[in-house]
């Protein structure tokens, strides 16, 4: 029965369980109460106990071959950045360089070629609809470019 | 005659300009992305949900559920045209749909399309009048004791029944249910696996989970995906004289949408199994009753009548639960409970006798909905062929943008894209590991109400525990729950029991 186990599942599980024990930790941190009066740790102890019960079993699930097995790192990096890009300058700095840094991260996760007029034309497109739209009608408290290093007189 | 004037009211409701308008909005945007394959109904709404903080709650849902039963009509469109579903649950479609447009009769093939969702929705929405208030009556008997068993039900069913493994489906519930604790318990003011961080004291976003683990998730896993090129839309006679039926059509094609419909009624009412199984199950019903069954996959109408009849029947029967209940049968509907939340909508078997005007409104709505998709989609299929053809990489900017912008309006705070971009990380690599990122949010929706159930239960009983098996509503509910996590590990306990015999059995589904 030990031969041939995954590994990688095997690690996955043990993480499960590993969450579930911390999450056990915490609701007993929290004070548990008595079942007459549940404190606030009583539901998460539970739901812990309740992770840390099925990684165990999922140890023991056996796991099926999935075909379909590309692995998308690049991708989960460059959008993962893009994401980050875009709440960091998103207030310092402004919308529109926001905007163009987080176009320019995805653009660099897709494996196809893509024109720089093309991404030109998303960047712009996004721009009217990120000022039209959130700006203008649904009033974000944004700004197009930060007044602190585009001051406005 | 009760029913007649709540009707009524319902249509004073919807026929308002403002409902009118986000109403057919709701749809316009549901068909687009519905035919857009890569974005679904869910990413929409989450999108949406922030938009519509500044409308009127019923206005609100009614544009929101426009957009999921607004997703089916577009998604079905790809389907037949392309061979591409737009959305999962019209993937079926293209079995028959898709060699019907081969063989020129596209503009046919689209038109059974749009009449049999019609009819589909059409008969669910009486289906969804006549049982929601009836179920919410019972409810309204419930204490918190069967309310909490009721939901513990509504969890275990949606993660066995759908498909997949229910391990897995139920570890993702308690994940949800976890990360529904996160934030100020509103009975002690103790901070929960805050952290720290003081943006937390309200709980994580709803739109932050939904939309990292659906929309940037999807995405990452979309951009591995083999071809990124736009399909190559075909060449189709879209004129209306190609679309209309002959007689003999239609005298075929009326029981099978009936069939479908009945189909669809039954399982997007359960938790768990939603348009996607109810659309599969139509079409195998079909294959059954048929004289000539070899016909299906061919080309055969029915093939194309039925499912769609059945996914749209389902997407409005779905919402029987989670009107009458407050308890969401699938994403989308644990999305729109949100939404309702979010609006300030107490949801439960309380809120058909509150807010009369906003459900019966809301269901008149679904109706006007569908009248408009109707009209609305056949002269706009040449519009949108072109538009799902638009590839991938121009997509992709534009999605995450919104997302960005998404996350960022709930609270006009960037913590929240960050809570996006981790939930988007880790739904990626639960998906990699089979792990579907649906039960999450059913849990994260349910997991408060959850728990205040359970403590009011207690309070009641003094701490007994024994409570839940005392009340026999709650005792059956719970044993039905245990049913349904007990069936599926026979399998692999036998095979345990078993020990080394087992190492050449049957794979695991």
């Amino acid at each position: 029965m030990l031969g041939n186990r995954n590994v990688a599942h095997d690690a996955f599980c043990l993480v499960i369980i590993g969450f579930g024990l911390f999450v056990i930790y915490g609701g007993i941190e929290l004070s548990v109460g008595s079942m007459r009066r549940i404190g606030p740790g009583f539901f998460p102890l539970g739901l812990g106990g309740l992770m840390v019960l099925l990684g165990i079993g999922l140890l023991f699930e056996r796991q099926e071959d999935r075909g379909e097995d590309t692995r998308n790192l690049r991708g989960l990096f460059c959008v993962s950045l893009a994401l980050a890009a875009f709440a960091v300058l998103l207030e310092p700095i402004g919308l529109f360089p926001a905007t163009m840094a987080m176009v320019l991260l995805v653009v660099a996760a897709e494996p196809d070629h893509i024109t720089p007029l093309t991404v030109a034309g998303i960047i712009a497109g996004l721009w009217a609809v990120g000022y039209f739209l959130f700006v203008a009608v649904l009033r974000l408290p944004l700004e197009p470019i930060s007044s602190d290093i585009w001051p406005v007189f | 005659m009760e029913l007649l004037s709540n009707i009524a009211l319902g249509f004073e409701t919807a026929f308002t300009a403002e409902a009118l308008f986000y109403c057919f909005l709701g749809c316009c945007i549901g068909t687009f992305v519905g035919a857009l394959p890569g974005i679904g109904p869910m990413v929409t709404i989450s999108v949406a949900l922030p938009l519509t903080f500044g409308l009127d709650p019923t206005v609100a849902l009614i544009m929101l559920a426009g957009i999921f039963y607004g997703a089916q009509y577009g998604g079905s469109i790809s389907s037949i045209l392309l061979n591409l579903p737009g959305t999962a649950s019209t993937a079926v479609t293209a079995l028959d749909g898709y060699p019907l447009a081969q063989s020129g009769r596209a503009g046919f093939a689209l038109f059974i399309n749009a009449v049999a969702s019609f009819c589909g929705s059409s008969i669910s929405i009486l289906v969804v009048m006549a049982f929601a208030p009836a179920i919410a009556e019972i409810a309204l008997r419930f204490n918190s004791t069967e309310y909490f068993a009721v939901m513990v039900l509504g969890l275990v069913a949606a993660c066995t029944i759908g498909g997949g493994s229910p391990l897995k489906s139920l570890i993702m519930v308690v994940f949800g249910l976890i990360l529904g604790i996160v934030g100020m318990d509103i009975n002690s003011g103790a901070m929960r696996y805050t952290f720290g961080f003081l943006e937390l004291t309200d709980g994580i976003s709803l739109i932050s989970v939904a939309m990292g683990m659906f929309g940037v998730a999807e995405i990452v896993r979309k951009m591995a995906g083999p071809s990124q090129d736009a399909p190559k839309s075909m060449v189709a006679d879209l004129s209306l004289a190609s679309m209309l039926p002959s007689r003999k059509d239609l005298s075929l094609l009326w029981l099978p949408t009936l069939r479908g419909t009945a189909v669809g009624s039954m399982i997007g009412a359960l938790p768990g199994a939603g348009p996607t199984v109810a659309a599969f199950m139509a079409y195998a019903t079909e294959k059954k009753v048929a004289r000539d069954p070899a016909r299906f996959g061919r080309g055969a109408p029915e093939g194309v009548a039925a499912p769609e009849a059945a996914n749209n029947a389902a997407v409005q029967a779905a919402f029987i639960p989670t009107l009458s209940l407050g308890i969401p049968g699938d994403v989308v509907m644990a999305i729109l409970l949100g939404a309702m939340i979010m609006h300030g909508v107490v949801p439960g078997p309380q809120f058909i006798s509150n807010e009369p005007a906003m459900f019966w409104g809301l269901l008149v709505s679904f109706w006007l909905g569908n009248l408009i998709l109707l009209f609305l989609n056949l002269p706009l299929i040449g519009f949108l062929v072109k538009i799902i053809t638009v590839p991938g990489r121009i997509l992709h900017p534009v999605v995450i943008f919104f997302i960005c912008l998404g996350s960022y309006s709930v609270a006009n705070n960037v913590f929240d894209v960050f809570v996006t971009l981790i939930f988007g990380v880790l739904g990626y690599l639960l998906m990699r590991r089979g792990f579907h990122p649906a039960p999450v949010l059913l849990g994260f929706i349910l997991g408060p109400m959850m728990e205040e159930n359970l403590r009011r239960s207690l309070v009641i009983a003094r701490g007994d525990p024994s409570v839940f098996l005392e009340r026999p509503a709650s005792a059956v509910m719970l044993g039905l729950a245990l049913l349904l996590v007990l069936l599926p590990l026979r399998k692999p306990v036998v095979r345990i029991l078993r020990g080394r015999q087992s190492q050449d059995g049957p794979p695991l589904s």
